[in-house]
């Protein structure tokens, strides 16, 4: 959270201004889901998808959905922005970066109404807590970065800043859930 | 036009999200419902399922609790409040035992057979749904209800399936962490209804390899290395992991 909001400093003045909304809202996010994720009393259990062996299993595979497809992301950013050598960027890149965009989004939501509603906002363990953290900075800085688009004339590194802190906690959160979840009970549906 | 396309994804989300949230709220309230007058008539220590002191005037409730619901998992009356309770039993075949201390929404289990593997977990037993990570690539999940907690846990490469029951003092699960002869050493002990004890003991510099730990008498807590006294606690789901 404070990490986003010091960047507040560091554009001019003026292009500043438009970034405050965005960033409080950001925050207002990010404090709202951490304090009901720590309030809330965790119920063990929620509504969930049918057909896997376990509600982990169902958003390991979520997770893991998403990520890919934030990985994508990464690869038609750096297509629209020019960044991949011999690579024109082809007329449908936008709305392919936009879609597979909101498809990956759209994949975290149900896991992430799960972790809050069944099992909180915890720290005991290491990973558990770097969990909890991202889980919160992620939608926060989504926030961001989807209010960023909707406003001119702010600078153009900020797009690839906040995308970049999106795709971090997103992998940050797959890694310290998914990947650990592989490595402990195995490969399972 | 084409700039409000971002709120439209944020607003979606947020629908879907509250959407979700309604149906949990729907079905984990219409269960707590349930759940309810079976913790109420739950005797405090008492090793006897919730369902099997209901007077049989309760069919419905009874069987709510038990065919299956929407949510996944059946909850436990038990782990909504009350004392804290302890489980321990065999993983399936007998290779390991099992112990698993619930305080609240904490819990502490120890994998252990007594020759090689052990793994101290720490993690939550929120309604009833126990998910612990710990030592040793030590993973366990699995449920709690009418006084057994059933799963998986794994644990130095292997897994097994495991079935405990509740374990009412002196069974349990115990714990030492002491220095002797200046060597940090820690022991753990579980203690099953028969009366029966595994446990192993290894020190912090190589917690890797674990000797069979001395004999502990679960009525006084004692136990004793090489002539000196250990500090024995019994283990409840909030008793700190130190070292």
């Amino acid at each position: 959270m404070s990490g986003t909001e010091t960047t507040t400093t560091t554009p001019p003045a003026r292009p500043a201004a438009r970034l405050y909304v965005p960033l409080l809202i950001g925050a207002a996010v990010c404090v709202t889901l951490g304090v009901y994720g720590r309030l809330h009393h965790p119920t063990g259990v929620a509504v969930n998808i049918a057909g896997f062996s376990s509600p982990m299993a169902v958003k390991v595979w979520l997770a893991t959905g998403a990520t890919v497809l934030a990985l994508a992301q990464l690869g038609s950013a750096l297509v629209m922005y020019g960044r991949v050598p011999r690579v024109p960027a082809p007329s449908w890149i936008g709305t392919f970066h936009r879609w597979s965009g909101r498809v990956a989004f759209l994949l975290t939501v149900p896991v992430a109404v799960h972790c809050l509603y069944a099992l909180g906002f915890q720290g005991y363990s290491t990973r558990v807590l770097l969990h909890s953290l991202l889980g919160c900075l992620f939608f926060g800085v989504f926030t961001v970065k989807m209010l960023v688009l909707t406003r001119r004339g702010l600078a153009g590194w900020l797009l690839p800043l906040f995308g970049g802190l999106v795709l971090t906690a997103l992998v940050g959160l797959w890694l310290t859930s998914a990947l650990w979840f592989f490595t402990t009970v195995g490969v399972t549906f | 036009m084409r700039l409000r396309g971002p709120i439209v994804t944020l607003v979606a989300a947020a629908a879907v999200a509250g959407a979700l949230l309604v149906l949990d709220l729907h079905a984990t309230g219409a269960r707590s419902a349930a759940d309810r007058p079976a913790s109420a008539d739950r005797p405090a220590g008492g090793d006897r399922p919730a369902s099997g002191d209901r007077p049989a005037s309760a069919p419905a409730s009874a069987s709510a609790a038990a065919s299956p619901s929407p949510s996944p998992v059946v909850p436990s009356p038990a782990l909504q409040a009350g004392p804290p309770v302890t489980y321990a039993g065999y993983t399936t075949g007998g290779a390991a035992t099992v112990a698993i201390a619930v305080s609240g929404e904490q819990a502490i289990a120890y994998l252990c057979d007594g020759r090689r593997v052990e793994s101290w977990l720490h993690g939550t037993a929120a309604g009833g749904t126990l998910t612990l990570t710990g030592s040793h690539g030590g993973s366990l999940t699995g449920q709690v209800a009418n006084g057994v907690a059933t799963g998986t846990v794994a644990a130095g490469g292997r897994q097994w399936t495991f079935r405990a029951p509740v374990a009412n003092p002196p069974s349990g699960l115990y714990r030492s962490s002491a220095e002797v002869r200046g060597a940090k050493v820690v022991a753990g002990w579980i203690v099953l209804p028969d009366g029966s004890q595994v446990g192993l003991l290894s020190s912090a510099a190589d917690p890797d390899t674990g000797t069979p730990a001395p004999r502990l008498d679960p009525a006084t807590g004692a136990a004793s290395l090489d002539g000196t006294p250990l500090d024995v606690t019994r283990v409840d789901g909030a008793t700190p992991l130190e070292g």
